[in-house]
């Protein structure tokens, strides 16, 4: 939210008019953001996880809006990432963790995030 | 570990992979409902905001002005602003439609925000002042003389002016809510002697000045997802929302030029009285073209001073002042402007020179105004997180200051500064209300 303006805007207010009542016409509640998502096979622990990177998201990148604004920001980036997941992925993951000793599962998860940063780094390179 | 290294890796590909929120921020200008504007007769400014679907952040808004002087006897006369080009402002008020009354209203408006500015400012912050507000050359000491206007039509400047107050200034920077009630930003102007000295010792007439291309700049940020906004217009049709700032009332006393104790009232009655200010300008020098009106205040021949609150002193012992004794008065000054969540602010625009400087100070060749003010911090704690941390005087009761006086001071106005947590309350019906 600190970066360039898109563009100026110059209001010219008409002190007659009904601004609120115009803004609740124009968002109506028939599309309300739809947050039916499943996260029934997602542990409890990733989910709380997921909760805490979605609110420090927001505390950095959107901390400028007020509630309930912030709160909803967090539910969206929390549902649209569990909309994105591949289910059976993630299924095959933790019982390939669960099959392995401490030590391997840490490795493991240092080599994941090797091969995460390897492909941020790539999509970034190619946008 | 990174908050994203305690996800497994399924969800941190698509954490990471997730759209951005999509937003649009927009620099918005909101124009006053007249094109020009004059100290002695139009000196009200209307500027009505609302920018619909949009979220005001009126923490980085200012507003725009261009001014000129127009005296227009001698060219050889120039008119200079008392600190920046705040200094215009005698009265900013808060109007909410639908609301009775006014939300906010702060008079002194130019008094409050110079000496505030004072307290927040160093070297560096005079610098941007120089450049955007129309302030003096930056130095390590902020300099009473701002730019200085030849005779009508010689020359104009345009200033920039973050303006202060808690509606337009909420803690945490948060946006004001989309979907709001228009509200209007009411400007009440100085008169050109108390905003202005003139250079010359026969003050150049007319005492009056215009004011032209007057705008309120606002970033304001779209959630441009229809889901989200229609989620969060139907929560605040259904749900208050709240923010809080720290606002100021002034309440205005007189000194006689007398010796000895003299006791002013105050009476203040507040739910988070933070702190308590008062500034003593010698009352000849109030609408005099050749003296600095607003930034002058001084401490001269005060010996000891305290505040009684509802029966209670503030601080317990009476704070004692001389040339070589100005630590605690300094100390409460500077504990009374800090800035929110801050103990103290340190700035380098209030030297001790001009804390204990004289009411002659005041001149209008001096550039080395005096800054001293007699100040007690109410505020329990200064965490960041904590709001309503003042005094509890709500219950009401009488409050007072006692001053001390080695001789007689100049006869004097004293203006307190009484500042104050004021929370906002946006009812699911639209009506803003204040509770302070």
């Amino acid at each position: 939210m600190e970066g360039a303006n898109d563009e100026v805007e110059n209001y010219i207010i008409d002190t007659n008019k009904d601004y609120r009542d115009e803004f609740l016409k124009q968002y109506p509640e028939d599309k309300i953001l739809d947050e039916r998502v499943d996260d029934s096979y997602i542990e409890l622990k990733h989910k709380k996880a997921l909760f805490a990177y979605c609110k420090s998201m927001i505390d950095s990148k959107y901390n400028v809006y007020p509630e309930p604004m912030y709160t909803l920001l967090i539910k969206k980036l929390y549902y649209d990432t569990i909309k994105n997941m591949d289910k059976d992925q993630y299924i095959k993951e933790q019982e390939e963790l669960a099959n392995m000793n401490f030590i391997e599962q840490e490795m493991q998860i240092v080599k994941d995030n090797e091969s995460l940063e390897i492909y941020l780094n790539k999509n970034n390179n190619e946008k | 570990m990174s908050l994203t290294e305690s996800l497994p890796l399924s969800m941190r590909y698509s954490v990471t992979g997730s759209d951005a929120i999509p937003a649009k921020t927009t620099l918005s200008r909101f124009d006053a409902t007249s094109s020009s504007y004059n100290s002695a007769s139009n000196n009200k400014i209307l500027i009505p905001v609302n920018a619909g679907d949009k979220f005001l952040d009126v923490s980085k808004g200012y507003l725009h002005f261009n001014v000129v002087s127009n005296h227009t006897d001698d060219a050889a006369v120039t008119a200079m602003m008392i600190g920046n080009g705040a200094c215009v402002i005698s009265k900013m008020e808060i109007q909410c439609s639908g609301s009775s009354g006014k939300v906010e209203s702060i008079d002194n408006y130019n008094v409050y925000h110079l000496y505030d500015g004072l307290w927040k400012s160093n070297v560096n912050d005079l610098t941007y002042l120089q450049a955007v507000a129309g302030a003096g050359a930056p130095a390590l000491e902020s300099k009473a003389r701002g730019v200085a206007l030849t005779k009508a039509a010689g020359s104009s400047v345009n200033c920039c002016i973050a303006l202060k107050g808690a509606f337009l200034n909420p803690y945490y920077g948060k946006a004001l809510p989309a979907g709001m009630n228009q509200f209007t930003i009411e400007i009440t102007l100085d008169s050109l002697k108390n905003a202005f000295v003139e250079s010359a010792a026969s003050a150049d007439a007319p005492f009056d000045f215009t004011l032209s291309e007057v705008r309120y700049y606002c970033p304001t940020y779209q959630v441009l997802d229809e889901g989200i906004m229609a989620s969060y217009a139907q929560q605040v049709s259904s749900q208050p929302i709240m923010w809080i700032g720290e606002s100021v009332n002034a309440i205005t006393n007189t000194i006689a030029a007398a010796t000895g104790k003299q006791t002013l009232q105050i009476n203040s009655s507040y739910r988070s009285l933070n702190g308590l200010c008062t500034l003593i300008r010698t009352s000849a020098s109030l609408e005099n073209m050749n003296k600095n009106s607003l930034t002058a205040v001084n401490i001269e021949k005060v010996t000891s001073y305290k505040y009684r609150i509802m029966s209670e002193s503030y601080p317990s012992d009476d704070i004692d002042v001389s040339a070589t004794n100005t630590g605690r008065c300094y100390i409460e000054a500077s504990k009374v402007f800090a800035p929110h969540g801050k103990a103290q602010s340190i700035c380098s625009a209030v030297s001790l020179t001009q804390f204990t400087a004289t009411a002659n100070k005041d001149a209008v060749n001096l550039d080395a105004a005096c800054h001293g003010s007699l100040c007690v911090d109410l505020k329990k704690f200064s965490d960041e997180r904590l709001v309503m941390s003042g005094l509890d005087t709500s219950a009401g009761g009488p409050s007072t200051i006692e001053m001390t006086f080695s001789s007689a001071p100049n006869a004097s106005t004293a203006t307190t500064l009484a500042l104050h947590d004021r929370m906002f309350i946006h009812a699911p019906n639209g009506v803003i209300t204040a509770q302070f």
